[in-house]
């Protein structure tokens, strides 16, 4: 024989029970999408920080190579920068090699969907 | 049987709450983590761009240095003509340069012993008020070499170190 006061109890414990695993299971989906959102932006921000880097790399290189035996200006190509969606830098075609006493300054975007990175260097003649 | 039926009751009494607050603990604990890792990815990358500005303004600031002394003839003889102050520098970040003539010997190879016009520069954050680079501080440390030929002389780089 069951006492009054115990009718019914378990279902009302089980729904509120569900209730609140559901919203605390929505939170913990929630939460992980926002991570997951989070890892993808920060792997694609690491990714164009490596770009801008390799960017400003090849060009102090194109510089020291094509500037140091009496050349007059430097190209570089950055088509191959181009990964997991990041627009790289404008290549740079015939730029002036910087006098001796002097430094020019060059700036690289990279772009993906959303965001924008810039770096500026100082680029010198050998 | 209403002593048994009396411990199963009170045994029983509270296992919903209880199973829910752990419930909510353990999910907690879940959501905590992944906050955690979202936050320490988001400075992550934060501190990343600003490491990469400060290295690549202190190589300019160190490359501008260079530059600049290569100006000056007999460089690493002469007085070198630092510190410089570039504020604000490349990419935003205040760099000051300290450089210092560090002249070494070599031997040639008829055995001539020559004097290698060395300057040493280490490009620092500047502050306020601006203080002398020192190896704790310095972004870059430098060893340039300058050819003896008076003005506008070859540099060539002996040494280069990024600290941090």
């Amino acid at each position: 024989m069951r006492r009054r006061d115990e009718a019914g109890e378990t279902l009302v414990e089980i729904l509120i029970s569900v209730v609140i695993m559901g919203l605390v299971t929505g939170a913990i989906f929630a939460t992980y999408a926002t991570a997951a959102s989070g890892s993808k932006s920060q792997r694609t921000f690491v990714a164009a920080d490596a770009a801008l880097r390799d960017a400003a790399e090849l060009t102090k290189s194109a510089v020291k190579t094509q500037c140091g035996n009496g050349g007059t200006s430097y190209t570089v190509d950055f088509s191959a920068l181009a990964t997991n969606g990041i627009t790289p830098p404008a290549s740079i075609t015939n730029n002036l090699c910087p006098g001796p006493t002097t430094v020019t300054p060059v700036t690289f975007t990279v772009t993906w969907p959303g965001q924008t990175q810039s770096l500026t260097i100082d680029v010198r003649s050998p | 049987m209403s002593v048994l039926r009396s411990r199963v009751e009170r045994d029983e009494r509270g296992a919903s709450l209880v199973l829910a607050i752990v419930f909510m603990v353990v999910a907690a604990a879940i959501g905590a983590g992944m906050t955690a890792a979202v936050t320490s990815g988001v400075n992550d990358t934060t501190a990343l761009a600003a490491a990469r500005n400060r290295e690549y303004a202190a190589d300019g600031a160190i490359e501008t240095s260079i530059a600049r002394v290569r100006g000056i003839a007999n460089a690493g003889i002469a007085a070198p003509g630092c510190p410089n102050i570039y504020n604000p520098g490349l990419n935003g970040v205040p760099i000051r340069v300290d450089c210092a003539n560090t002249p070494s010997v070599a031997r040639t190879p008829t055995g001539t012993v020559v004097i290698q016009n060395n300057v040493t520069f280490m490009a620092c954050l500047d502050q306020t008020p601006s203080v002398p680079c020192t190896s704790a501080n310095a972004i870059i440390n430098a060893v340039i070499n300058y050819e003896a030929n008076g003005a506008q002389e070859s540099a060539f780089v002996e040494a280069w170190s990024v600290n941090k």
